[in-house]
């Protein structure tokens, strides 16, 4: 009982990650209309800026190490979703209407990242020490800290997403230009600043996630490829463009790949999260609340 | 080829398509006897693209039948139903752009190059015997359509009345029984026009038969024997060109559009 | 047939098959092979790109073909001379089985089922160690058995007969590549991105074509896996990652993707500068990277469309 109770929690968490790196990947997509395959690596680099700005210099702000936490994450997420600007203003602007080169382009992004993250950090695993050291009773389940931090801060983002979206002018000029783009212009919205408004939210969820994950896992420049894929998984079985689609189906895969790991096995977790790939391919490429091509 | 007059080369029986909430075609009965040139007119949104597209195989029909030479093409996929002898065009100047004219036709040849794969690996003699020979048929097609001197053309620098030209020419060249185009002439001028005209006349005396989709009248009714007007997804009335012209509900459903 | 551009190519292969003969350096003659090698493979995903899908799998379908040509010699001892063929022919089954489904999935998401393939992959090699031997993989497998030609016995255990073998199955990759662009297929394949439902429409049956390049593609792969397998002996899950297969496409965009000698240059180029930077080894795909992206924005036609590019601006000079 305990174990299936700790592999709920797990899967929560799990989940929560993996909607933070979905959330952008959708984003992008229902607004620029592109795929970001380069977005894992924006994960990894959040974890990466919390390891640096909290576990090896930490920020010169008295607080607790709660708050230098807190502000070493938003500090990355800041400089992630920055860097994920100028990516998509130098790069993907000027080849976006060719699919094939922007996958390319951003494969190339990712051979530049990881790269550059193995010459600078090395290829070792790091840990991050986090400020949340403790275990927490819950109904004679013992539960760790640092993975409730996660799943409060997590689920912080993803409202402060959901209220961007919905309820600021900026987020309905998001769902305009994710609706229609020249009808979007027509109605005076600038384009090309809207875009680097997604890139830079989505980049700074995706790092966010990163962030979060870090403390919990271990951190390497390899740390982006997998979660990436499963964010392909939940946005395609959510439905591509669909934002609440990305959060049921971010539940759907973080269960199952929490539940198959404990029960069977982690090889074969990849394995079945792959073959519901395949399955909803084939069968409704649209997804759950997809908005369809 | 020998061609029965009073033969039906393509039959639709009560042919319905429905999107969602919206029905594009309802219960279409149509004929197109062999060896004739059929018109198929309708005002915008009438839902005659659909009908292309129902027949040809790129939509599946929510009932009806659509039958080939007596076949029952319905559910086939659009290369069986080319290999079959039923060919169309596009409405919007669907080209191979990076392809020069000739191997837009070449491709269009595809059907007839009967070099297995194996054998086109090898620069033999026989192979190239054959290549040589489906060489000659789309240079045959090309001249049929009048398009000799633009031959090594890149299709995306031809000017439009050419493009027009060379999706004729792409689907003659796939040796079609029965020949559907989707508004062939529009974009064109006058003398554009003509040449075009001139054209499908030149097919229907190679024993093609022609279903014409067109919005221009004096074409219409200039290269047609028969004519079936559509409105709303149904046929309102169908007959010969004078017919047609004459005919009240054909004028009511046209008011207020001119052409 | 006897024009300049065949002369010269005439010239190259015989200076390759001369060149063991002069050059001794057996580091050398290991960058050719991999050269060789890796142009077989680069040319694999190049051929179903012409038509669209781009094939992230490519490195698995070697794997495949490593890991199959190695165990049929080391289970069923079999001679490498039937494992090679026999692991070119599962590869290509393979690919049939996985590319029928899949081909007709859309573009980005199809580039994403293979990228996915690659990790199941991995996960299954390692899973099922009995079979493939887990995460170190398949140790020990036999070099070729000698051949006897012509009263000569060809002994595989130097580098010579290696560079030989490569050579010749690079050689006959690049002409069966260059014959399918040249034919009924080449060109169905380059109409498929250009205008599927017009190809449809005149006859072409684009899943047939598609998983035809698809299993070429892949039958070449197996063979350069085979090859690798009883060249280096061992072969192991780490060694067919998405990495390799990213460098693959990456070699055939940076040399080009519009004729087979585009591939083969920047397989040569790229390579041969890997080994010149060797010291900065570490950088190397931050560099390969740049450049990538370099030529996706400002040369989309590769390193060797900077001839016509030169020519272009030349005369633009000239009026």
């Amino acid at each position: 009982m305990e174990m299936l109770l700790q592999t709920f929690v797990n899967g929560v968490m799990v989940s929560l990650g993996i909607i933070l790196i979905a959330a952008g990947l959708c984003l992008v997509f229902g607004i620029l209309e592109i795929i970001n395959f380069a977005h894992g690596e924006f994960y990894m680099l959040g974890g990466f800026g919390v390891w640096w700005f909290f576990d090896q210099h930490p920020l010169p702000i008295a607080g607790s190490p709660a708050l230098q936490y807190i502000l070493a994450i938003i500090l990355t997420v800041i400089l992630v979703g920055i860097l994920g600007v100028l990516v998509e203003r130098f790069i993907f602007r000027k080849i976006h209407e060719n699919h094939t080169n922007t996958i390319i382009a951003a494969l190339g992004i990712v051979f530049i990242l990881q790269a550059s993250a193995l010459v600078t950090f090395g290829s070792r695993d790091k840990a991050v020490a986090s400020p949340f050291s403790g275990m927490i009773s819950l109904g004679g389940i013992s539960l760790s800290e640092e993975r409730i931090a996660a799943i409060i801060c997590a689920v912080v983002f993803i409202l402060g997403l959901y209220y961007l979206v919905q309820w600021t002018r900026m987020g309905k000029a998001l769902r305009a230009v994710a609706q229609d783009h020249e009808a979007a212009q027509v109605m005076g919205v600038n384009i090309g600043h809207i875009f680097s408004v997604t890139m830079f939210v989505s980049c700074g969820l995706a790092a966010a996630g990163g962030a979060l994950m870090g403390p919990i896992f271990y951190v390497n420049p390899y740390m982006g490829a997998e979660p990436v894929m499963k964010a392909f998984v939940v946005v395609i079985l959510g439905g591509m463009g669909s934002l609440p689609g990305a959060v049921i189906g971010g539940f759907i895969i973080g269960m199952t790949e929490s539940f198959v790991t404990t029960y069977v096995g982690a090889h074969l977790a990849m394995i079945v999260v792959f073959l519901i790939l395949i399955g909803v391919l084939l069968v409704k490429p649209t997804g759950i609340l997809g908005r369809g091509e | 080829m020998k061609t029965d007059k009073n033969k039906k080369i393509l039959e639709l029986a009560g042919l319905t398509k429905v999107f969602g909430g919206l029905v594009a075609v309802q219960g279409l009965d149509l004929e197109v006897k062999t060896g004739e040139i059929m018109g198929l007119i309708g005002p915008n949104g009438a839902g005659k693209t659909t009908v292309f597209n129902l027949t040809s195989g790129v939509l599946m029909p929510t009932e009806g039948k659509v039958l080939f030479n007596g076949e029952d093409i319905t559910h086939l996929k659009p290369d069986r139903i080319a290999q079959k002898g039923l060919v169309r065009t596009f409405q919007a100047n669907t080209l191979f752009p990076e392809f020069t004219v000739m191997e837009n036709v070449l491709l269009g040849c595809h059907l007839q190059a009967d070099i297995g794969f194996f054998e086109d690996l090898f620069p033999l003699a026989s192979s190239r015997k054959k290549r040589d020979r489906v060489d000659e048929k789309a240079m045959d097609i090309i001249n049929f359509a009048g398009m000799h001197d633009y031959r090594r053309e890149t299709a995306k620098n031809l000017a439009h009345g050419y493009q027009r030209l060379l999706g004729v020419a792409i689907a003659l060249a796939a040796k079609p029984r029965l020949l559907m185009l989707d508004e062939p002439v529009s974009g064109m001028n006058a003398e554009e026009k003509t040449t075009m005209m001139e054209l499908i006349f030149r097919v229907r005396e190679q024993g093609i038969s022609v279903l014409v989709v067109e919005h221009d009248m004096r074409v219409v009714m200039g290269l047609c024997d028969r004519i079936a007007v559509l409105n709303f997804g149904r046929k309102i009335a169908q007959g010969t060109p004078s017919e047609i012209q004459n005919n009240k509900d054909v004028i009511e459903a046209y008011l207020g559009v001119d052409e | 047939m006897l024009n300049i551009k065949n002369g010269i190519i005439l010239v190259f292969v015989i200076a390759g098959f001369l060149l063991p003969i002069s050059i001794k350096d057996r580091f050398l003659l290991h960058i050719l092979i991999n050269i060789f090698i890796w142009s077989i493979l680069t040319l694999g995903i190049r051929l179903v790109l012409l038509a669209g899908p781009l094939n992230l799998a490519q490195a698995s379908f070697m794997g495949m073909g490593a890991y199959t040509s190695g165990l049929l010699a080391m289970r069923l001892g079999w001679s490498f001379w039937l494992c090679m063929p026999a692991a070119g022919l599962v590869t290509a089954l393979l690919a049939v089985g996985i590319g029928y489904p899949t081909l007709r999935i859309k573009g980005s998401y199809f580039v994403m089922v293979t990228f996915g393939l690659t990790e199941v992959f991995r996960h299954l090699w390692m899973m099922w160690s009995s079979l493939f031997g887990g995460p170190q993989g398949l140790l020990g497998i036999p070099r070729p058995a000698p051949i006897h030609l012509a009263g000569l016995t060809i002994a595989f255990n130097s580098k010579v007969p290696f560079f030989y073998l490569a050579l010749i199955l690079f050689l006959i990759t690049v002409f069966v590549m260059h014959r399918i662009d040249l034919s009924r297929m080449g060109l169905t394949l380059r109409a498929i991105p250009q205008a599927d439902l017009l190809a449809e429409c005149v006859g072409v049956n684009i899943m047939g074509y598609k998983v035809a390049a698809f299993a070429i593609g892949s039958f070449f792969a197996g063979i350069a896996g085979s090859f690798w397998a009883h060249y280096f002996t061992y072969c192991s899950p780490w060694d067919f990652t998405f990495v390799a297969s990213f460098y693959m496409l990456m070699y055939a965009v940076m040399g080009g993707m519009g004729t087979v000698l585009g591939p083969i240059i920047g397989c040569f180029i790229m390579l041969g500068l890997d080994e010149l930077l060797r010291p900065f080894k570490e950088y190397m795909p931050i560099i390969l990277g740049v450049i990538l992206i370099g030529i996706l924005l400002y040369l989309p036609g590769g390193i060797i469309s900077v001839p016509e590019r030169v020519r272009m601006l030349w005369n633009r000079r000239q009026s």
